[in-house]
């Protein structure tokens, strides 16, 4: 197994096409970009939005003591790079979050106007029994952070201006303080085009 | 010649001056980036799910407050919830012997029907009614 992981980071500035006037789409992405392993059984790309930024939360989330939150963009911007190599895990009943049920890892976020995206891979020979019910009920995302800061703790929405996240988890949708997360499986690359990727001698 | 370097003095003055302002205030917007930051406050642990523990205290009182709603109605309304206003068989057998309508007792009547019971008859008859709900 190769040991190499290159890490890119790109930052694209594309002009908006349709109004001259339009303020430019600004997308900032970030991946680990891991060896290509066609029709590997144990892993599952996936896709989904983790999050809005510069948004108010539609209900508070676990931790911020009945307050809706904001994350600013900037925060999440600088914390693109920890979401990267972190899991995501599910719990018994899609309702939240058990860390220690990991079933899948981020290799890549990215902000996509005020969607924070991310993709990865799960683990889908040791779950068996996700894929099914991932498809078969709307389903949304919710992240993890340690150490938020939050600007001001008397306001009626809390801003975060900095976090690190620590996780992400996959959850029924409307169990998600954001209503607007989304998750989805991604097909999977078929298995005739299994290659090896290293030689045993 | 002597004016143009009087002019280039002023000038030199002008542009230290301003240099030393732009000193100052980088130094102040450093001292209140500093200040913003101690006055943020950590939070140690957030996850963007809806918080149960909330949601669940808040149902609990809003049952409890109705609960309570139901309660204080039922109070003022004067008629105690799940009162009883039976009698024991025994007892309305003996009240129609003495020809006693359970459904319409009044005070006056019941002692003249129950002049042909003893007293601890007309007693016991009495508590019972009472108990019931059925006299007041």
């Amino acid at each position: 197994m190769t040991e190499r992981t290159a890490k890119a980071v790109r930052k694209h500035r594309q002009t908006g096409s349709a109004t001259r006037s339009a303020p430019p789409l600004e997308l900032r992405a970030m991946a680990v970009e891991f060896p290509l392993v066609h029709g590997h059984p144990n892993r599952l790309p996936f896709e989904g939005v983790l999050t809005l930024v510069d948004v108010a939360s539609d209900r508070a989330p676990n931790g911020a003591r009945g307050h809706r939150v904001v994350l600013t963009r900037s925060a999440a911007e600088a914390a693109l790079p920890s979401l990267l190599g972190m899991a995501v895990d599910y719990k018994a009943g899609w309702d939240g979050h058990d860390a220690r049920q990991k079933c899948g890892i981020i290799t890549s976020a990215e902000l996509d106007g005020r969607q924070l995206r991310v993709g990865g891979y799960l683990f889908a020979r040791d779950f068996p029994e996700m894929e099914q019910t991932i498809q078969a009920a709307p389903m949304g995302m919710s992240y993890e952070l340690a150490d938020a800061h939050v600007a001001d703790m008397r306001a009626s929405v809390w801003t975060l201006t900095r976090a690190t996240f620590t996780g992400a988890a996959i959850l029924l949708r409307d169990k998600a303080a954001y209503r607007s997360t989304s998750f989805r499986v991604k097909q999977a690359a078929p298995r005739s085009r299994r290659v090896p990727v290293a030689a045993v001698h | 010649m002597e004016m143009q370097m009087e002019t280039n003095a002023a000038l030199e003055a002008t542009v230290e001056r301003l240099a030393a302002a732009a000193d100052l205030l980088e130094q102040a917007m450093q001292r209140l980036a500093e200040r913003q930051q101690e006055s943020e406050i950590t939070i140690g642990r957030i996850s963007a799910t809806v918080e149960a523990a909330l949601e669940d205290r808040l149902k609990a009182a809003e049952e409890k407050m109705a609960q309570l709603e139901a309660e204080a109605t039922a109070h003022v309304s004067g008629e105690p919830a799940g009162r009883r206003k039976t009698l024991p068989a025994g007892m309305s057998t003996m009240l129609a012997k003495q020809g006693v309508a359970v459904d319409s007792l009044e005070a006056g009547s019941l002692d003249a029907a129950l002049n042909g019971l003893s007293i601890e008859q007309r007693f016991a008859v009495k508590s019972q009614l009472l108990r019931s709900g059925m006299l007041a």
